[in-house]
């Protein structure tokens, strides 16, 4: 067992850290960017943070050279996400689904035009992209999913309805999986497309969500003509495409820095909160609650250094992804609902309240708590490809 | 970067698991359960040739002089056999505070015997609160003319019975600074005035016994370390002892959970296997999961205790708190699963239950442990 970098990826570290002091913005305001329910102001941070690392070269690390990236080692993609969630950098979250998403599964599947026309333009995060797949009728089951797509011409033509769409209305452009083919399998007839959201027919309807905040949208299709040449992979094959995309979403996800953050801030909640007049710290209970978080996060860490180590060694990926994100989301999820508890009546102010502590920031996240064992499948579905996939437990 | 075993350390598990495989199946584990002291000399001598027992001993004295993590490769493979009789006490902490605190006479006395196999040793700390502090030890050794006496009480001490040394911690001095006072002596088992008793408890395979000690006298060059000087050297051992019993619990969950998942693909209820119940599939996936955060914590904690980290203390304590909790959930859990048979005397699963809540035990709470990492964390 080794758990140093060599010399050469501890130079690399430095390197990023010293970027990122040189260029992230003086006046960004970290705690202030995380809670701010301004979705459009958040946006602008964002996109402007984007376009320096990007100016800065740093976008799509891990892509190969020949399509814009730097071809990073998982090494080094690995140091770089640590020093941004260090410095609590702006999110990529703007253009995650572009840069981490989109851009591999188009260098895995593209066609030589495809990668010209639209990689370029997804590392400079002048095209935003949305992942059009969750619809009404089709969420955890996803290949039930019915917007269709029909050929005539030279032109699909896109009948239906996508939800809970991250920034498609920031976007110009949706990764889509649509319905090509009826008669066969539901795996077996979609199909995957980009679609430039200014497409005539295209509705985006902002949903609000539980915290208040407009995330996501619904997004209508009617009789939307696509080029066929914007078809992803071959036709009625959108199913792997869609995995291939899948399981890069899952790799970004689970060890996010921000929960080590909260985890930092509710040490300090509770050193300056009291309890029956001494500091909460102090109290037993307090601190067993905190030890146990601490516990369950530095596993979750943990493991994906184990995760990483396989990639590194080009073993095939284990199940480390599906268990980082059942313990961190489960770790967030009891952790935010202590820090309610720890507040007391407290708990329930929100940021316009002057009397609020840390800006409102624990009821946000206690609110928030539940997008993570929901989003990128949810939490049963994470068990039941452990049990069918992993552990091999019979389907029927 | 490599978060895991190397090769070398794949093999060495493969071998592993085929050796206990075939010398250690359950009906050795239940035969060794029933006997008066559960050590066979055979199989220890078997141990010794595989190098087990003089594992973390230097080459000059026979031993391999593997590392820790070679350790942990073998102690994850004795969860899964839920291999009994004596093995920590003498391979890990009795050769690593002679190792530490042993001069050069007893280290070539102790060390050798141990490699070959022809020695078994176990380390008497706890007493009636049975806390791993130094403030919590009274066990006196009075100085005399040419050597000590000691008088006190051991407990919860693994293999006293069949140990021929008991590396004692005694008080040598009152008071004074915190840690200091208490001195390490090497006791004969069979020594005038100690007297021996097993403390009858849930895993017969594995023994613990109380230890009295009426005015034992014990020479001058028994005395092992520096005098007043042997907490640290207990703390040391204890830790480096706790990382492969960390690991033990790991593999003792993933072994309970193979069994679980594959009585679930045969067993039929309800006209199908029940492991096609999504309430019980469910319910395997959080299990699976447990066991492999534990097992990164567990590993974290051979690595940083391996290099001398400064946050072993710390990551140990995780280690100790989350694997403790996970196997013994595990059991239970998987007890349920299996339903009227894992009930039974009969059915092998409750071997790794007791087995895990022993090991657990002996290692302290799992309050106690979180604790430590609340201090670490937050301050005291
Ligand atoms: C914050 C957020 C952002 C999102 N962003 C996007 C996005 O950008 N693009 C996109 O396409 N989608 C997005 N989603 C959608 C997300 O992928 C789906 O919500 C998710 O896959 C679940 O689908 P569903 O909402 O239809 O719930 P359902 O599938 O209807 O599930 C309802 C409940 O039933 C359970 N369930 C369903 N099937 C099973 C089963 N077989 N066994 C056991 N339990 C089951 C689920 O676990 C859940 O508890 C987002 C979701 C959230 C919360």
């Amino acid at each position: 067992m080794d758990l140093e970098f060599t010399a050469e990826e501890e130079d690399f570290r430095q390197e990023v850290r010293t970027w990122i002091e040189e260029n992230l913005p003086k006046d960004y305001d970290p705690d202030e960017y995380f809670s701010t329910p301004d979705v459009d102001k958040k946006v602008e941070i964002a996109l402007a943070w984007q376009k320096r690392l990007y100016e800065g070269g740093w976008t799509g690390l891990n892509w190969p050279k020949e399509y814009g990236g730097r071809g990073a080692t998982v090494i080094e993609q690995h140091i770089f996400n640590e020093e941004l969630g260090r410095a609590r950098a702006p999110m990529a979250a703007i253009n995650f689904i572009g840069v981490a998403m989109v851009g591999p599964t188009l260098i895995h599947w593209g066609t030589e035009e495809q990668k010209k026309r639209y990689l370029p333009k997804i590392l400079s995060s002048e095209e935003i992209w949305c992942q059009g797949f969750s619809e009404p009728g089709a969420g955890s089951d996803l290949a039930a999913l019915s917007t269709q797509a029909v050929e005539e011409g030279d032109h699909y033509v896109i009948n239906g309805q996508k939800t809970w769409t991250s920034m498609a209305h920031y976007s110009h452009f949706m990764y889509l999986l649509a319905r090509t083919n009826k008669d066969v399998k539901k795996h077996k007839g979609l199909s995957a497309f980009a679609v430039d959201m200014k497409s005539p027919g295209i509705t985006v309807r902002p949903l609000v969500q539980l915290t208040g905040d407009s995330d996501f949208n619904e997004v209508f299709f009617e009789d939307v003509r696509v080029p066929k040449e914007q078809m992803i992979g071959p036709r009625d094959q959108g199913w792997d495409v869609a995995i291939t995309t899948l399981m890069y979403e899952r790799a970004g996800m689970g060890a996010g820095m921000e929960f080590e953050h909260a985890l930092n801030q509710l040490v300090s909640l509770a050193k300056k909160t009291t309890r029956g007049g001494i500091s909460a710290s102090r109290d037993p209970w307090v601190r067993q609650q905190i030890a146990q978080f601490i516990i369950e996060w530095n596993a979750v860490k943990l493991t994906d250094l184990r995760a990483l180590s396989k990639q590194i060694s080009g073993e095939p990926p284990g199940w480390e992804g599906s268990i980082c994100k059942l313990g961190s989301s489960y770790m967030n999820l009891r952790m935010t609902a202590f820090a309610m508890e720890l507040l007391g009546p407290y708990g329930q102010l929100t940021r316009d309240c002057p009397l609020s502590v840390d800006q409102g920031a624990w009821l946000k996240q206690a609110l928030m708590a539940r997008a993570f064992t929901i989003g990128g499948g949810t939490s049963e579905i994470q068990r039941s490809i452990l049990a069918t996939r992993a552990l091999g437990l019979p389907r029927k | 970067m490599h978060f895991d075993f190397t090769e070398e350390q794949r093999l060495f598990r493969d071998a592993s698991r085929k050796f206990l495989d075939a010398e250690c199946p359950v009906t050795f584990v239940r035969r060794m359960m029933e006997e008066e002291k559960p050590f066979d000399a055979a199989f220890w001598k078997k141990l010794t040739e595989l190098g087990w027992t003089g594992m973390l001993i230097p080459e000059t004295y026979g031993g391999v002089e593997g590392t820790l993590t070679d350790m942990i490769v073998v102690a994850e493979e004795i969860g899964r056999a839920v291999m009994p009789g004596p093995f920590y006490a003498t391979a890990v902490t009795g050769a690593e505070i002679l190792s530490l605190a042993g001069n050069a006479g007893q280290k070539d006395h102790y060390l050798s015997r141990v490699a070959e196999g022809d020695h078994l040793m176990t380390l008497a700390v706890l007493e009636s609160e049975a806390g791993l502090q130094s403030s919590r030890i009274s066990a006196f050794a009075e100085r005399g003319r040419g050597g000590f006496t000691l008088n006190g009480e051991k407990r919860f001490v693994p293999d006293a019975h069949t140990s021929d040394t008991i590396i004692v911690a005694a008080r040598t001095c009152h008071g004074t600074i915190r840690d200091r006072g208490i001195s390490l002596f090497l006791v004969d088992r069979a020594a005038e005035g100690m007297r021996i008793e097993q403390m009858p408890s849930v895993d017969m395979s594995r023994r613990i016994c109380r230890v009295v000690m009426d005015n034992v006298i014990v020479d001058e060059d028994r005395l092992l370390g520096e005098i007043d000087g042997g907490w640290p050297i207990i703390d040391r051992a204890m830790e480096l002892t706790h990382v492969p019993m960390c690991c033990e619990l790991v593999g003792l969950a993933e072994k309970a959970l193979e069994m679980v998942v594959e009585y679930l693909k045969v067993r039929v209820q309800f006209d199908r296997p029940i492991g096609t119940f999504q309430a019980l599939q469910h319910r395997c996936a959080d299990l699976m999961v447990g066991m492999e955060l534990g097992k990164s914590l567990a590993y974290y904690a051979c690595y940083a205790s391996e290099k001398d980290l400064p946050d072993a203390p710390v990551a140990l304590a995780m280690a100790q708190a989350y694997c403790s909790e996970m196997a013994r959930h595990t059991m239970s859990e998987g007890i349920q699963l299996f339903g009227g048979i894992g009930f039974t005397w009969e059915h092998d699963l409750h071997l790794y239950q007791r087995r895990a809540i022993s090991l657990s035990l002996n290692m302290g709470s799992t309050e106690e442990h979180r604790e430590r990492v609340a201090e670490a964390f937050m301050g005291g």
